[in-house]
């Protein structure tokens, strides 16, 4: 026992030496552009990690030659806690002196960080998707968001839900993200005049949840929105949709089921389940990035979602530090970010997507701008069409 | 052929208890080791059934050293301790209690097998056999646990107070099994007792022990005669 | 009777593991509170073993519950045995919830926390029982629950190794005198619990995948249910499964679905304040 302990020791402390060697580089070349990346490496959600890192590399060689610019990435680990998110971030920016810090992609870790990047005056690009990261009252403000935030989704969602004479149930995760998604759509539905018939919690990891939508069946629900966390528990939730037999036109849930929900669910359960995107998620760029991140990594994409937000914040960085030519001079490409004609993911261009107020690259207002996915008899996903003709003609 | 126990010292934790026994017991042969109450009789059986580490000295049976074995090693070798209380699987059945005793005899399949015998000589058992041994009475679980011994095709026997707390006339009847037991299988028998009288009575050698050492030896006879003894050891 | 139904049906998968703490309790008075990622780790021998398309589908269950069996066995001989050397020594309850954050842990790093679909023993759908629809896979796992328990009943009734078990359980230090050695009756148990560990595994992975995680909610569950019916009897799991599940489901749906957990902890209490043994456990002192 006692040998088996000072071996792992020592492969500890031979780790850790490792990791000090990667972080005392820190001569400043001239003229390389320097990308600091702070995800989950360990901890419960390596997947925010590796789908950070990969989509980056893709773009990186996509984009450094077409711009013109040598480019180095470094990364840290965050391990997934707002801890390990304040040292990683400390590290980017005393040790490693990077010139724009992209993550971590979990809201919490990114919220325990926003004060430190925003006073290293750092462009920060997030595709974290809590609103409260972004205070759009800074002048300047460093941050950057190539996602869509929660609040601006759970508007969209609201629409689309109470949209017809729907009767409408939530199911939520017991834990903080679902109850915030559950919140926020509550919130929607009181500013819309609408009511909700039915709100039921999942405790994650439970094994059968038939008693919660029994109860949501005899609330009269035919319109169901998920706000949870992990696929697996979204695979329970539908199983018992299915065993109940709850006739709901509609279940509503996000883009997170993409991680992991179509690898574990079977078909029937998944016909009426449906998500909003602003994504084109089914068209030729988000095939193209796909077929190519598998060639790369041999595998799919985990999170294509947060892949082309990725890309797209790689396209906004590079393209502003090519126009202003150094990438030390931090203010100059956050105005040049500001200033973008255009940012592109491959084939899919955003016209103006920033302005001197408004570093949220989707908005809100415009429901043709969101799309509607569901499910075809394979599973495959498919669009059933932009919001607004959804809700107009039904989809 | 014989148990031997040379300087042979253990205890509980820092307690020793033992300081250096000597002890001999060849087969066929009983050998009563008597003493006051705390004198370390039970102990002594204890280190040498392997209940407790023998911390100095060494043990051998026939020739071999068991010492440093583990208790169910020395089981597998014949040597067979019937524990102070008797230690019954009191929700096993009489038959399941026997039962557990032949695990020990495996490999030594040729080592005589007297349970028959024993049931023939105590029939009642064989009227309990199917009840869970904690229903029984006293005297009829010492019979048990006597059964069970023999089950295990002892080559030395370990008897801590076999008499305990049974009336005079049921402790001459296990007194009178023991025998029997050691006559037909030529088992070694190491009798530990406080009932000094019957316990020399049935040995042919007699131990005295006290503060955990062995301080008379001798005829059994002999010991249990001898006025001397009897008032300066035994305080009987 | 919608409730009543899907709370047995449910109780399976408890029951099951549950089984496997009532093995290791008995004979060694310890518990492995790494039980829950020995599942998780049946789960991804599954996935392991799912490719080898030269073994059909038995032989590859055989495979992870002999492999479950034997990691049962190692964790009783370096993490069990050495932090049990009396009544008075609990550090294998220490020892036991560390293995489960370190296997945790690597499991994270080593294959993500995401769920991975598992096709080993997957039986998808719904079927019908009493006119209640209840999931199949849950089904079968119940039914294997309740085979499994009358095998141990049985076994422990008729077979020799069931006799030895019982006297280990009365009396392991006698045992040792019968020539039974009660470190080798505890790797037995340790290993015939994880195997039963890593079954429930591989059946529960095939419903909701395989995940790091997987045997987190399904532990304290199995706790429940063997504290509500004795961690000294095999009956013991099944009738606390019932118990458990029948309350956790009818408060549910009477309730809302989050109350059903906790009317289920709820019971635990309740249970060890009224009757500490377990609704069929017989009374002893359990030194934890």
């Amino acid at each position: 026992m006692k040998k088996f302990a000072v071996a792992a020791l020592a492969v500890a402390s031979v780790a850790s030496l490792a990791a000090c060697g990667n972080d005392s580089s820190s001569e400043r070349e001239d003229g390389v552009v320097r990308i600091g990346l702070v995800g989950p490496e360990t901890g419960a959600a390596p997947q925010f990690y590796t789908d950070l890192v990969r989509p980056v590399e893709l773009a990186v060689a996509d984009l450094a030659d077409e711009y013109g610019l040598e480019v180095e990435i470094v990364t840290v680990d965050d391990k997934g806690t707002p801890d390990g998110a304040s040292a990683a971030v400390q590290q980017l920016l005393n040790t490693e002196d990077v010139d724009a810090i992209f993550g971590p992609p979990q809201s919490g870790n990114a919220l325990q960080v926003a004060d430190v990047i925003q006073r290293s005056g750092r462009p920060w690009l997030s595709a974290a998707l809590a609103p409260e990261i972004m205070d759009e009252s800074l002048d300047p403000n460093w941050l950057f968001r190539t996602n869509y935030n929660a609040s601006d989704l759970s508007s969209v969602v609201a629409q689309y839900l109470f949209s017809g004479d729907s009767t409408v149930g939530i199911v939520h995760s017991a834990d903080a993200y679902g109850q915030s998604g559950a919140e926020s759509i509550e919130a929607e539905a009181e500013e819309l005049g609408a009511e909700i018939a039915a709100v039921e919690a999942i405790q994650p990891g439970t094994t059968d949840f038939s008693a919660g939508i029994s109860r949501l069946a005899a609330a009269g629900v035919d319109t169901v929105f998920l706000a949870i966390t992990a696929g697996a528990d979204t695979a329970t939730v539908t199983k018992a949709i299915a065993q109940e037999g709850l006739a709901a036109d509609r279940v509503v849930t996000n883009a997170t089921i993409l991680a992991d929900f179509a690898t574990l669910a079977d078909p029937e359960q998944w016909e009426n389940l449906v998500f909003i995107d602003p994504r084109d998620l089914t068209g030729d760029t988000v095939a193209g990035i796909a077929a190519d991140y598998e060639a790369e990594y041999g595998e799919a994409p985990i999170i294509p979602t947060n892949v082309y937000s990725w890309m797209a914040a790689v396209d906004t960085y590079l393209q502003a530090v090519a126009e202003v030519g150094d990438a030390r001079d931090f203010d100059g490409v956050r105005e040049a970010m500001e200033g973008l004609e255009q940012v592109s993911v491959r084939d899919d261009v955003y016209e103006k997507p920033f302005g001197a107020g408004d570093h949220e690259i989707y908005e809100p207002e415009d429901p043709s701008q969101w799309i509607v996915f569901g499910f075809d008899g394979e599973g495959a996903l498919e669009a059933r069409g932009d919001l607004a003709s959804c809700i107009a003609d039904g989809c | 052929m014989s148990l031997v126990l040379e300087k042979v010292a253990s205890g509980y934790g820092r307690l020793a208890v033992l300081h250096g026994v000597d002890l001999e017991v060849p087969r066929g042969e009983i050998v009563s080791v008597v003493g006051a109450n705390g004198a370390g009789k039970s102990t002594l059986a204890q280190t040498i059934s392997g209940l407790l580490t023998t911390t100095a000295g060494t043990i051998t049976l026939d020739g071999t050293p068991v010492h440093r074995l583990r208790p169910e090693r020395r089981a597998r070798l014949g040597l067979v301790h019937v524990p102070e209380g008797r230690r019954l699987f009191g929700g096993l059945t009489v038959a399941e209690n026997v039962g557990m005793g032949r695990h020990a005899a495996r490999g030594r399949r040729g080592d005589p097998d007297v349970v028959e015998h024993l049931l023939d000589a105590f029939p009642r058992l064989r009227e309990r056999w199917g009840q869970r041994a904690g229903l029984l009475s006293g005297g009829e679980q010492q019979m048990v646990a006597l059964a069970r011994a023999a089950a295990s095709r002892p080559r030395y026997l370990l008897l801590d107070e076999p008499s305990l707390g049974l009336s005079p006339r049921l402790s001459s009847e296990v007194f009178r099994l023991v025998a029997m037991i050691a006559e037909e299988t030529g088992a070694g028998v190491v009798l530990v007792e406080q009932r000094v009288d019957a316990a020399l009575r049935l040995a042919t050698t007699g131990h005295v022990i006290e503060h955990g050492r062995i301080v008379v030896s001798g005829d059994a006879e002999e010991l249990r005669t001898s006025e001397m003894i009897r008032k300066a050891y035994l305080g009987v | 009777m919608d409730a009543v139904v899907s709370g047995i049906v449910l109780a399976g998968l408890y029951a099951l593991v549950g089984q496997g703490l009532v093995l290791t309790f008995v004979t060694t008075r310890t518990l492995n509170f790494a039980s829950g990622e020995l599942l998780a780790v049946g789960g991804f021998l599954a996935l392991g073993v799912g490719s080898w398309s030269w073994l059909p589908t038995p032989g590859k269950l055989a495979v992870v519950v002999l492999v479950g069996g034997a990691l049962g066995a190692v964790v009783h001989r370096w993490l069990v045995l050495p932090f049990a050397r009396g009544e008075h020594d609990s550090r294998w309850l220490l020892s036991t919830v560390g293995i489960s954050y370190v296997l945790l842990n690597l499991f994270t790093n080593g294959e993500g926390a995401n769920p991975q679909r598992v096709e080993l023993t997957r039986n998808p759908g719904t079927v019908e029982v009493l006119g209640v629809g209840v999931n199949k896979q849950s089904l079968v796992i119940a039914v294997i629950a309740v085979v499994v328990t009358l095998a141990l009943v049985a076994a422990s009734r008729w077979t020799s190794g069931g006799v030895i078990m019982r006297a280990v359980a009365e009396d392991p230090r006698t045992v040792a005198l019968m020539g039974i050695s009660p470190r080798l009756v505890g790797a037995v148990a340790y290993a015939a619990a994880t195997a039963l560990a890593a079954l429930a595994g591989v059946l529960w992975a095939s419903e909701v995948g395989a995940t790091p995680g997987l045997g987190v909610h399904v532990l304290v569950s199995a706790f429940a249910v063997a504290v509500i019916g004795g961690l000294t009897s095999f009956w013991g799991p099944l009738v606390g499964a019932v118990v458990f599940g029948v309350v956790v489901q009818v408060s549910a749906y009477e309730l809302g679905a989050l109350w059903g957990q906790v009317a289920g902890l709820a019971l635990v209490i309740v249970v060890l304040v009224l009757r500490p043994e377990g609704l069929v456990g017989r009374r002893m002192e359990a030194k934890l």
